[in-house]
């Protein structure tokens, strides 16, 4: 199960990583989106991934797995939620005000002005 | 309450009181006089003995750093120094500022320097004094800005305050050697291990550091340029920090730590060495000024270099000279400055060459001047003449050549004061503005002063020869075998003296008048400036240089750095990565599941259409989601679920509004994009794996795992920890998320806004 799951972790991040250096800003913003997946993924990977069951008391003697990182990727998967959410927001604002979503071309209009 | 803390604080107190009186309420000038007055009556009755003189406060414990005054002798003579010329210049400001000047800020700024400047002669640790000396230069910069419209202010405030400001940090880095070196910041403590400094090779730098902090605050060569930018200053602040105290900062140091730094041998010929050329090289320049302001501003630099010869060897005799001559100095430029100061604001001008005669006009104002000027030339009955005396009386009994510079620096002395003083009896101009006297409130603060180096001259030794030989004691640690009179019989000291006066008589009035070359622009400034300007374009241009605005380089810096720093790490460290980490079996399910989260993510790079790319990145979430739910997490495979379901639309509405989607647009890095992003999600893999190999210690999780039903009732740890143990971190997500909503909200907002204006 583990390499499995590194391999998941190593393509979002790769391809996350590939497209936050584009010039396209929807490309950037969807970048970031796999980005935050695979680090959230990384996370889970880094407490172990059982065998275990679900950190929910009360159910048996079962051993469970490490809750920690599972609340912390609970904050991130929502703080990322918030994150895209401004981004697209700024994307749509930025075309909306200089019709271009080039990022290297809106750097150049900046100058200018 | 200790008086030498109550007086070290009131300006402090004062100061922003001060801000709350109304713009032109001329009160605010007589509230600081009283709190100088106020604080010279605390550091009389220190030094009467009735009162400690020291008072101690921890300050930063770790560090060994402790905020401690310390009022001995030295430090009093000083205080005395500050809050009494501050009270004369306080009165005097009062009066003399335009009614329509703001007050409250000019008194408030001025009562900060006092305050300042008291900390630094009190302190008795070095990083205090470090801190108070910093803020005498601040609230010098402030100062000299005050009318901080004028172009000339400003330029004359920063330049004052990044000459200083530079050597402060120089003389910063000094102490820290210092300190660390002997082993503490106390200057008592340090007075004690001399030896320990003479011993150590860094002392020399040190040194080397500290008398670059001494000659800036000082003006010395080849800083002096600041000071004669300095006098944009309103005169008071001339008068009060220019000439009377600030400047006097480098001075004190030298006497402060004299004793422990001249163990390096370079300590005292250094320091003599350029007060010698400052005093003479200044000397001609004050000869040259038109502009009486520039005139004694130049003649201040000269006479500080006069004080530094005097203070460098630590010597007893030569430090109760230098310092009977700073007091000196304080009354008569003191007084120079107040009464140029009077000079322009009756007259409206302050140039030399446009003066009708004074002596006619303004009989009293001109004979305090003539008076000051006297003594600061070393005529005798003056109080300039006896620490003249012994000035050249020490520099006779040295090497020859020091000797001839210091005979040229008294005469060039002697020649501007003449130029001063005959220079506006008489006037250039009969048809000059006419004025008169001004009212005693203006006079009689100078004129305090000029009566003081009148009687330092005629009985030094019954007015301060005590409290000089006593700050003598405390400075050097051993007793002034002289004493001070006005006559000391006939020796060289008096031919020569009788000698460069005579000759500065003869070179004022045989060829200043028609032949000296007028002030040209100093070289250190032109240097300054083009530093300054060389500065300024070349950090411009390095800032462009990586902060291109294009946040693919940014963003590959980044990455670059993170890579680099870990890969160097990983390599010094030694990379394992074991086996047997505890992992259940993979199931089909797990791998089909993978699998698709892979190829979700390659789908994102390879989409043509935006609809194409978005699935993609949902199809992605949600394989997550999936892989969540397998691997025991139930919570965050309904928060993925429910995030990727909001997300999905969010992204299909902005899509409408977008123009058409552009996977290939032109780009030359894209191989160096590829490899960035390969080793940024290897890098991270690897990391991954050799982290589980790596615990150094048991997880913490536990603790939630045993607690989460006693100590807060609830069955899901994962909940538990969110709401309950780490609760003001959710609620700090929860902030986060609202700010985001807002700042969405707002933009919208706008931009609908905008497009209906339109």
């Amino acid at each position: 199960m583990h390499l499995a799951v590194l391999t998941v972790v190593a393509v979002f991040i790769t391809c996350g990583v590939y497209l936050l250096l584009d010039r396209t800003l929807l490309r950037v913003v969807i970048g970031l989106g796999l980005l935050s997946n695979g680090v959230n993924l990384a996370l889970l990977a880094s407490g172990g991934l059982g065998p275990g069951a679900a950190p929910i008391l009360g159910h048996g003697s079962a051993a469970i797995v490490d809750p920690l990182p599972q609340a912390l990727i609970l904050t991130a998967i929502v703080i990322g939620f918030g994150v895209t959410a401004l981004l697209l927001t700024l994307a749509f604002a930025s075309y909306q005000s200089q019709l271009s979503d080039d990022l290297e071309d809106l750097h150049g209009r900046l100058d200018d002005e | 309450m200790p008086a030498v803390f109550l007086a070290a604080a009131l300006p402090f107190v004062v100061s922003p009181i001060l801000l709350l009186f109304r713009r032109p309420d001329r009160r605010a000038g007589l509230l600081s006089a009283a709190a100088c007055a106020g604080a010279f009556a605390c550091f009389v009755s220190v030094a009467l003995g009735a009162s400690p003189a020291t008072v101690a406060l921890p300050w930063i414990g770790p560090l060994g750093l402790s905020f401690s005054l310390h009022a001995d002798p030295l430090a009093l003579f000083f205080a005395l120094l500050i809050t009494g010329v501050g009270f004369l210049v306080a009165a005097f400001a009062t009066s003399y500022l335009d009614s329509n000047e703001n007050f409250p800020r000019f008194f408030s700024f001025l009562m900060l320097f006092t305050g300042s400047m008291l900390g630094v002669v009190l302190s008795s640790n070095l990083m205090a004094l470090f801190v108070f000396w910093e803020m005498t230069s601040f609230s010098s910069f402030l100062l000299i800005g005050f009318w901080h419209h004028r172009e000339r202010s400003r330029y004359g405030a920063l330049k004052a305050l990044v000459v200083t400001g530079s050597g402060g940090l120089a003389m910063l880095l000094g102490f820290i050697m210092v300190g660390i070196v002997c082993g503490s910041f106390e200057i008592a403590v340090l007075a004690e291990r001399g030896a320990l400094l003479a011993a150590n090779p860094w002392a020399t730098p040190a040194v080397l550091l500290i008398i670059a902090g001494v000659l800036t605050k000082s003006a010395q060569l080849p800083f002096h340029l600041w000071l004669p930018s300095a006098m944009e200053a309103p005169t008071p602040v001339s008068a009060f920090l220019h000439a009377a105290t600030m400047v006097k900062a480098g001075l004190f140091m030298v006497a402060r730590l004299g004793p422990l730094l001249s163990v390096v041998p370079l300590w005292t010929p250094t320091l003599a060495l350029f007060g010698l050329l400052t005093m003479t090289w200044c000397g001609w320049l004050a000869l040259r000024q038109k502009d009486l302001k520039a005139l004694l501003a130049f003649s201040t630099v000269s006479q500080l270099g006069l004080i530094l010869v005097l203070l460098a060897p630590a010597e007893p005799d030569t430090t109760a000279a230098g310092l009977l001559h700073l007091l000196n100095h304080a009354c008569f430029k003191g007084a120079l400055f107040l009464l140029v100061g009077v000079l322009e604001h009756e007259l409206h001008t302050r140039d030399l060459s446009l003066m009708g005669p004074l002596r006619r006009n303004m009989p009293f104002t001109w004979l305090l001047i003539a008076l000051a000027a006297l003594s600061m030339a070393g005529v005798p009955p003056m109080g300039g003449f006896v620490s003249k005396e012994l000035f050249l009386d020490h520099l006779l009994n040295g090497h020859p050549l020091l000797a001839l510079l210091a005979v040229a620096g008294a005469v060039l002395t002697a020649a501007y004061c003449f130029a001063l003083a005959a220079g506006l009896a008489a006037g250039r101009r009969p048809d000059g503005p006419r004025g008169q006297d001004p009212s005693l409130s203006l006079l009689l603060p100078p004129a305090l002063l000029v009566a003081a180096t009148v009687g330092l001259g005629i009985f030094p030794d019954q007015l301060v020869g005590a409290p000089v030989a006593a700050a003598t004691l405390a400075a050097t640690g051993s007793s002034v075998t002289g004493h001070f009179a006005v006559w000391h019989g006939a020796g060289p000291s008096l031919w020569t003296s009788a000698f460069a006066v005579s000759m500065g008589l003869a070179l004022w009035w045989g060829w200043w008048q028609k032949r000296v070359p007028p002030a040209s622009t100093l070289i250190a400034d032109r240097v300054y400036d083009h530093a300054l300007e060389q500065l300024e374009t070349r950090a411009r241009r390095l800032t462009a240089s990586y902060m291109s605005g294009i946040l693919w380089r940014y963003c590959s810096v980044i990455l670059l750095t993170v890579i680099v720093g870990v890969a160097v790490v990983a390599a010094s460290q030694g990379f394992v990565i074991q086996d047997g980490w505890s992992s259940r079996h993979a199931g089909p399910w797990d791998l089909a599941v993978c699998a698709t989260a892979i190829l979700a993510a390659l789908a994102t790079l390879k989409a043509r259409t935006r609809l194409a790319a978005i699935l993609a990145l949902g199809a992605s979430g949600f394989s997550l989601a999936l892989m969540f739910a397998l691997s025991a997490a139930p919570d965050l495979a309904l928060t993925q679920i429910m995030v990727e379901t909001i997300s999905v639309p969010l992204f299909l509405a902005v899509f409408a509004f977008l123009p058409p989607y552009q996977v290939d647009r032109v780009r030359r890095a894209r191989p160096l994009h590829a490899v960035l992003a390969v080793a940024a999600g290897l890098g991270t893999a690897l990391l991954l794996a050799a982290s589980r190999s790596q615990r150094v210690a048991e997880p913490i999780s536990s603790f939630f795992v045993e607690k989460s039903v006693d100590a807060a009732g609830g069955h899901n740890v994962v909940n538990v920890i969110l709401v309950d143990f780490r609760a003001l971190d959710t609620l700090g997500e929860i902030t986060v998320l609202g700010v985001a909503a807002i700042a969405c909200y707002a933009i919208i907002k706008l931009l609908s806004e905008k497009e209906a204006g339109r």
